[in-house]
This record gives C-alpha cells, sequence and structure tokens, in this order.
C-alpha cells in the first residue's frame, strides 16, 4: 500500500496523543469522544424513569 | 386535563431553578460586623466552608483558620489555649451556607468580623461574605502568625468602618452597586471570577473611589485603595456571595435536579440540589492537580477546599475558563484545556447564561444549571480551579489548580432525590 504524502491524524478519545501529534507539528484533529459510562443497575433504572 | 410526565415535570422544573438563577439581581449594600447580621449566628459560633464537619475530622489548613479566628476574637491567648477550648465543646461550628454566607478555602467567619451584606434586588433575599485578606499567608490558607492576624485586626479597625461609610453613601445617592453587571464586563475582560478576579476587582474600585476620596480622609483612601488595588482577588468574595443570591434564588423549586449549591470543607466535598432541600451529598474532598509556589508540591497539599465552587454553581469559574485564557498560567494547562472545560460543563448543564457570556465563543452564553441526572448520566463531575493550601495548620497557600469533583455525593443525591418524590 503507498503511504500518502500528506497524512492528516484523526484521535479519537484521550487527548494526550493528538497534542503529542500537534507538538511534533502533525495534521491532527481531534474527536472529543469518551466511553459510554456503565452505571449500576439500579442508577441505570432510576434514569431511565427520570431522563437525563 | 392530562397530567404530564415525570420527565417533563422535572424539565419545567428545572427550568424554574435556572431562570430563577440567571434573573437574580444581587447588589452590594453595606458592610456590617457578622454576629449583628447573619442570620442565625451566635457570640461563640465559628462558620467554615464546605458541608457541616465536626473538629476532630477537620483538615490541618480549616483547623489552622479556627485557631486563629479564636485568636482574632480573644477568646484565647494563644495556640494551646485555643485548641483546649475548641476540644472543650463551647464553640459551635456550622457551614457558612447553612447561614446565607459563603467564604473562599476554609471560609471562617468568626463573630466579630466584618461582613459584605448583599441583596438580590429581584426578591429581598441577602448573602454575607467575608473579606479577602489576599495571597499568600492569609487566614483562609489556614496561617495565623502575627502578620495575618495583625492584618486581620486592621481589616476589622481601619478597612470595614471607611467600606461602610463609603457604601452607606452610594447606596444613599444611587442604590447598591449592582455586582451582575460588573461579573458579566470582568468576563469580557478575561475574568472567569473564580481563581481570576483582576478586572472584577478594578471594576470594583471604579464604583468605589469617587466616594471614598470624596468622603475619607486622604491618608485613610490612599491606604484603603492600596489594599484592594494590590489584592486581585478583592472581589472573589463578593463574587461569591453573588453566587450565594443566584443559587438561593433556583433553591428550592419542587422536582427539580438542578445543583444550588457546591462546597468543600477539606475533607468533603458537598452539594445540594434544588428540589431535595438542605440536606448535603457529600463524598471525600480531591488533592488538585496544580502548579505549586516554590519548595512545595502535591505531597505538601490539604484536600481541596472552599464555598468558591458556588461559582460554577451558577455558570462561572470551570464553566466560564473559555473567558480566561490567561488563568491557565496560575493553575496549570493551555489555552485549548481552558476551551474544553467550558465545552464540557455544557454536557451537564440545563442551560447557558443570558448575561454571562463569552467573546472568544462568540459571545456565548456560560453553561448554567448543573443537572445531577447529566452528570451521572455522562460521568462526567463538574471541573474548578482553586487554590491550594498546605495540609498543615498555620502554613497557608501553596500552589493553585484544578480539582475534579467526585461522583459520589452526585448519586447519593439522586437516590435522595427518587425516595422523596416516591419514583
Amino acid at each position: 500500500m503507498k503511504i500518502p504524502d500528506r497524512m492528516v491524524i484523526v484521535n479519537v478519545g484521550a487527548r494526550i496523543f493528538y497534542d503529542t501529534a500537534i507538538s511534533q507539528k502533525a495534521d491532527a484533529v481531534h474527536v472529543n469522544w469518551r466511553p459510554t459510562i456503565k452505571l449500576e443497575k439500579d442508577l441505570e433504572a432510576i434514569l431511565r424513569r427520570i431522563g437525563g | 386535563m392530562k397530567s404530564i410526565g415525570i420527565i417533563d415535570q422535572i424539565a419545567i422544573a428545572n427550568m424554574e431553578a435556572v431562570g430563577k438563577m440567571i434573573n437574580s439581581e444581587p447588589e452590594l449594600v453595606g458592610v456590617d460586623t457578622a454576629v449583628k447580621c447573619i442570620p442565625g449566628f451566635k457570640s461563640k459560633m465559628i462558620l467554615h466552608a464546605g458541608p457541616p464537619i465536626e473538629w476532630q475530622d477537620m483538615c490541618g489548613a480549616l483547623k489552622g483558620a479556627i485557631i486563629g479566628a479564636v485568636l482574632h476574637e480573644g477568646w484565647c491567648e494563644n495556640t494551646s489555649e485555643a485548641e483546649r477550648l475548641i476540644e472543650s465543646g463551647e464553640i459551635d461550628f456550622e457551614p457558612c451556607h447553612n447561614h446565607s454566607a459563603v467564604g473562599p478555602m476554609a471560609g471562617v467567619i468568626s463573630p466579630s468580623m466584618p461582613v459584605f451584606v448583599i441583596k438580590d434586588k429581584k426578591d429581598n433575599r441577602h448573602a454575607f461574605t467575608n473579606f479577602n485578606e489576599g495571597l499568600g499567608k492569609a487566614l483562609r490558607f489556614g496561617a495565623f502568625d502575627r502578620e495575618v492576624m495583625t492584618k486581620l485586626e486592621w481589616m476589622k479597625s481601619k478597612l470595614a468602618p471607611i467600606l461602610k461609610e463609603v457604601l452607606n453613601t452610594i447606596v444613599s445617592d444611587k442604590g447598591g452597586i449592582a455586582l451582575k453587571p460588573i461579573i458579566a464586563q470582568a468576563l469580557q475582560m478575561g475574568d472567569e471570577c473564580h481563581n481570576r478576579n483582576l478586572a472584577g476587582t478594578s471594576l470594583l474600585l471604579r464604583e468605589l473611589i469617587p466616594v471614598l476620596i470624596s468622603i475619607v480622609d486622604k491618608d485613610d483612601a490612599v491606604e484603603c485603595y492600596s489594599f484592594i488595588n494590590c489584592n486581585n482577588h478583592f472581589f472573589l468574595n463578593l463574587v461569591l456571595a453573588a453566587c450565594k443570591c443566584m443559587a438561593d434564588a433556583g433553591h428550592g423549586v419542587a422536582y427539580s435536579t438542578v445543583v444550588t449549591a457546591i462546597a468543600r470543607n477539606g475533607t468533603n466535598v458537598g452539594l445540594r440540589v434544588s428540589g431535595v432541600g438542605d440536606e448535603w451529598f457529600t463524598g471525600p474532598a480531591p488533592i488538585p492537580e496544580g502548579l505549586y509556589f516554590p519548595g512545595f508540591s502535591k505531597k505538601d497539599a490539604n484536600p481541596d477546599m472552599g464555598d468558591s465552587t458556588i461559582t460554577e454553581t451558577v455558570g462561572l469559574g470551570g464553566a466560564a475558563m473559555a473567558a480566561s485564557p490567561s488563568i491557565v498560567k496560575f493553575v496549570g494547562g493551555n489555552t485549548q484545556d481552558a476551551l474544553e472545560m467550558t465545552k464540557t460543563y455544557k454536557l451537564i448543564s440545563i442551560l447557558q447564561h443570558r448575561h454571562f457570556t463569552i467573546p472568544y465563543m462568540d459571545f456565548e452564553g456560560t453553561p448554567i444549571g448543573i443537572d445531577i441526572r447529566k452528570v451521572l448520566r455522562t460521568g462526567i463531575t463538574p471541573r474548578a480551579n482553586t487554590g491550594i493550601a498546605h495540609k498543615c495548620p498555620g502554613v497557608g497557600q501553596i500552589g493553585a489548580g484544578i480539582v475534579t469533583l467526585p461522583i459520589e455525593p452526585f448519586e447519593k443525591a439522586l437516590y435522595e432525590y427518587v425516595r422523596k418524590y416516591e419514583i
């Protein structure tokens, strides 16, 4: 596979990788994503009832 | 008529609570002695920051501030006498918040201390706060050496009477000093109004100076001006009391899940929720991540403390970090972090403020109305920038940084919410 001359890094999640790429003058964008939190079952049930 | 479901009921309640917060109009109306004006204050009582706590559970910095207050009141001659008096149980300790008051860091207010009186023009609600001593060695960071005690005495005997006279004149001429416009303008000038209050202090001085120089002896006026001018945090305490008025305006709305107080006592973090009443929901206070003064490090740090997170409750401080790129030089991080912090607050907040806006974000309103449901759903807890006190009594401030609040108080609040409303 031919590696393109110009690469853009799309960083998803931990921001430290994006900051490192930028500090090395790489072309990067950061997606501020985090995994859905896993709640205790009773909290999950409450939030289902009252929204949020 | 069709009844509405619980989710809609909560949405309506939250809009009402946050609307009341946004529309509150706190004004600085005077200076008085704490025991004379703070509701429920007793002659042998000391108020402190954060949720309730007993002497034996207090951290070093709070103990130091309380010992200093005991000495300041003249109840004892020295530290060991003060500790004996405290351990005898003769002095009552209660949270500032339980008496319509707020104070940064240790937040200690003793009976004879002067306090600012703030009044919400909308509903005659009052809030009270002590005077800010400046950075470094200060009672609020647990220091109580001769320098600290001399300054406290000067603030009581010299500064307070002057400011009282000045404010009385201003109030009789044109009414109280409206604090919300000053805060709103300070945000435009680079303050986030928690750890940076340079603009706010300058704007307050513009209100005070014309009267100060016209009715006060020249030397006294210069001394008073110089003290305020040399303390970039002077306005902080007034911001806190203004925020207390705003937050209390939104407190007590049935079914609301909006947080109306966040406060730390150096041992625990506590929060209150509008629809749940005056109960505190607590968790352990974390140690901030930050920048330390030379010679100090994280191992010297006291866990987080102060009522100052009332700012984050109403859309200032951490919620307004994007307004204050320069604050990151004081608390650590970079300007992108400041922007991200404000954006993250949007994920856990109900609305954006109509009056508090951020130039760098095209004048978007700051996020306001932290919803315990959103916090639990996202796992994002509020972050605040804060001062860092030494963990031992008597040392004082050793740095400043960012603190991330624990999730435990939010979980406890939610459980109590569903118990109260039988949902």
